[in-house]
């Protein structure tokens, strides 16, 4: 195999395992612009290191071993203490991680759509605040009055509420 | 201390994504997950749902960085085709090589024959554009050459363009593309695995069409002009002359005519659904806080400044197929690049610049990124999003970014509403029609 092919079909490797290695670097950055720019810069690695590569091994951990470094980097940059789960437990969480696929996000994308406009006002607001306005909780328990620990409890309840909402509505599309 | 019991540990798993965790929660976690699988079950849950809505609201819609290319006169009146590609496929690309460093130490020459050589290259500081070709990692300037292979990475917010040799066949490839180059027996291919690039192409060998291949279908040049654009999926949309679009989902195969356009995935415009292009100018632009700016849109988090948009959509005929809003950025300082996060909202029609704070806003667009001065940044925005009459628009920042100056209505290049519409219409396909009805 020459070099062009090589990175050819790591690349097609990498894009089947995409799901996954999004949800192994979003479990240990907790943030979604790291996460897709950790994954860019694992397929621009993958590209440039494709002669490095033994083509006996399987090449899932190699991808992992780059996540890994560019974590870490991540954390470097940030110059904060990466409090993580540790890549160790991680590991072992790869194939559950398939929940990540873009395919299958984008399907409960949809139907998280539909379960946001049915979110009273008050509760919406709160969802913004985090996710649009990306504040933290203690930022969005100065900005509505509350506690912070009021706030998690909201967000933990308000998610878990969605969630249901999205299963379902996929349920429901499966059925017709 | 004692380990926790399964409720506190649940709590804990959810809260890992809302805040950091204490060392001891930490390992009571760890240690969870690898003792109770259900635990692991919750944990990978509240990732995805956690990673679901923070996609949900930060990527409302693909955004595209684009530089026009000029169009070129002919030279030795060879027959040209004139083509417009826009190929836009995960969002996730859009940050595509803005960290990756590329030494002109380890830069080395490929063996590969030389097919085409730089024309132009905008490269912001501290990037490059990178070629790997053979296993060998170089960069490209301008007058750099180009070889079959080459595998290029054109970082966000820079653009290459390039002739291929012995042709006037010119492309240009705007930031976040990643793409390579091919010829067998003087065929061209361009493999455009994400992002945008527009083709300028000069007529090619008999049975020898120049090929755009994405991930799911396939632009095969005919005869004169056309134009595709694609997002997440990829769609043509021919402006004069003849293209042949070809799926690889589901094996379709339709020539597109000009006025015509054809996506990879939507069965429904496998038949060839004929458009045109409508340009509408704003009704009205100015920056809130500010209104005594008038030949730029100011948006600035640091001075509460925002840009304020209305446009009237009530001369559109037919329906809106696609919509981008086009902003220059002013070229006051030359090649200073800006960077931030641009969002797009949405506002209700009864919107003004002096009310505009009063009203609840929609994000319907975004960009986070940097870009150069002269430079275009569109917003893709879905046409449900619009209505028929007038559909007022604020452009916000969050904290942390540089000021951004649009050009306004005032400047020679000012804000455009572009809109792709479904026509019956008995006047020429594909043309395009500003501010007037088709």
């Amino acid at each position: 195999m020459n070099e062009s092919e090589q990175i050819e079909t790591l690349l097609r490797q990498f894009y089947a395992n995409q799901g996954q290695l999004r949800g192994y670097i979003f479990s240990s950055t907790k943030d979604y612009h790291a996460t897709e720019e950790i994954l860019q810069s694992t397929a621009i690695t993958i590209a440039q290191k494709a002669a490095q590569f033994d083509s006996e091994r399987p090449c899932m951990n190699w991808f992992m071993g780059i996540c890994k470094n560019h974590i870490q980097r991540y954390y470097q940059k940030q110059k904060r203490e990466s409090k993580h789960i540790s890549f160790e437990i991680l590991d072992d969480f790869i194939p559950m991680l398939e929940v990540f696929d873009a395919h299958q996000l984008s399907t409960r994308r949809q139907a998280l759509e539909s379960c946001m406009t049915r979110l009273p006002k008050k509760q919406r607001k709160v969802i913004e605040l985090r996710y649009m306005e990306n504040q933290d909780c203690s930022q969005i328990a100065d900005h509505l009055g509350r506690s912070v620990q009021g706030i998690y409890s909201l967000l933990k309840r308000l998610k878990v509420d969605l969630r249901k909402c999205v299963e379902f509505q996929l349920q429901n599309r499966e059925m017709i | 201390m004692t380990p926790p019991g399964k409720e506190i540990l649940e709590n804990i798993a959810a809260e890992y994504f809302l805040r950091d965790l204490t060392d001891q929660e930490l390992t009571w976690l760890q240690r969870g997950l690898q003792e109770d699988e259900a635990l692991r079950e919750r944990f990978v849950q509240a990732a995805r749902d956690e990673f679901l809505l923070t996609q949900f609201y930060q990527e409302p819609e693909e955004v595209k960085l684009l530089a026009f290319p000029r169009r070129r006169r002919l030279k030795r009146g060879v027959r040209r085709i004139a083509a417009s590609i826009a190929i836009l496929l995960s969002l996730a690309t859009i940050f595509l090589s803005r960290y990756m460093e590329v030494s002109n130490k380890i830069s080395d020459i490929p063996n590969a024959p030389v097919v085409a050589h730089v024309t132009g290259c905008f490269v912001l500081e501290a990037d490059a554009i990178s070629v790997v070709n053979e296993g060998k990692l170089r960069t490209i300037e301008a007058n750099s050459e180009l070889r079959a292979g080459d595998r290029v990475v054109v970082p966000f917010g820079s653009r290459l363009t390039f002739q291929y040799n012995n042709e006037d066949t010119f492309v240009e490839m705007s930031g976040g593309t990643f793409f390579s180059l091919q010829e067998e027996d003087g065929a061209k291919f361009v493999r455009l695995r994400q992002g945008t690039m527009w083709a300028d192409v000069a007529k090619q060998p008999n049975g020898k069409p120049l090929r755009i291949m994405t991930d799911d279908a396939e632009a095969v040049v005919l005869g004169t002009s056309f134009e595709i654009s694609a997002n997440q999926f990829t769609r043509l949309s021919v402006v004069s002359g003849m293209v042949r679009f070809k799926s690889h989902d589901n094996d379709h195969s339709v020539e597109v005519s000009a006025g015509h356009l054809a996506d990879s995935q939507r069965e429904s415009l496998w038949k060839s659904l004929p458009f045109a292009i409508q340009k509408l100018y704003p009704v009205l632009d100015q920056t809130i806080n500010r209104l005594d700016c008038e030949k730029f849109i100011a948006v600035d988090p640091k001075r509460n400044l925002c840009g304020f948009l209305s446009f009237d959509l009530s001369n559109v005929r037919g329906k809106v197929i696609e919509a981008r809003l086009r902003l220059r950025v002013a070229n006051n300082e030359k090649e200073a690049c800006r960077s931030g996060d641009i969002r797009l909202y949405s506002l209700p029609a009864e919107a003004s610049p002096a009310t505009a704070a009063n009203y609840q806003r929609r994000m319907i667009s975004r960009y986070e990124g940097r870009i150069g001065g002269g430079m275009d940044l569109e917003f893709l925005i879905e046409p449900a999003n619009l209505s028929s009459n007038l559909n007022a628009f604020m452009i916000g920042m969050l904290p942390g970014g540089d000021s951004f100056l649009f050009n306004a209505s005032e400047s020679p290049e000012p804000p455009q509403l572009i809109l792709k519409v479904e026509t019956k219409s008995t006047k020429p396909l594909g043309q395009t029609f500003t501010n007037g009805e088709i």
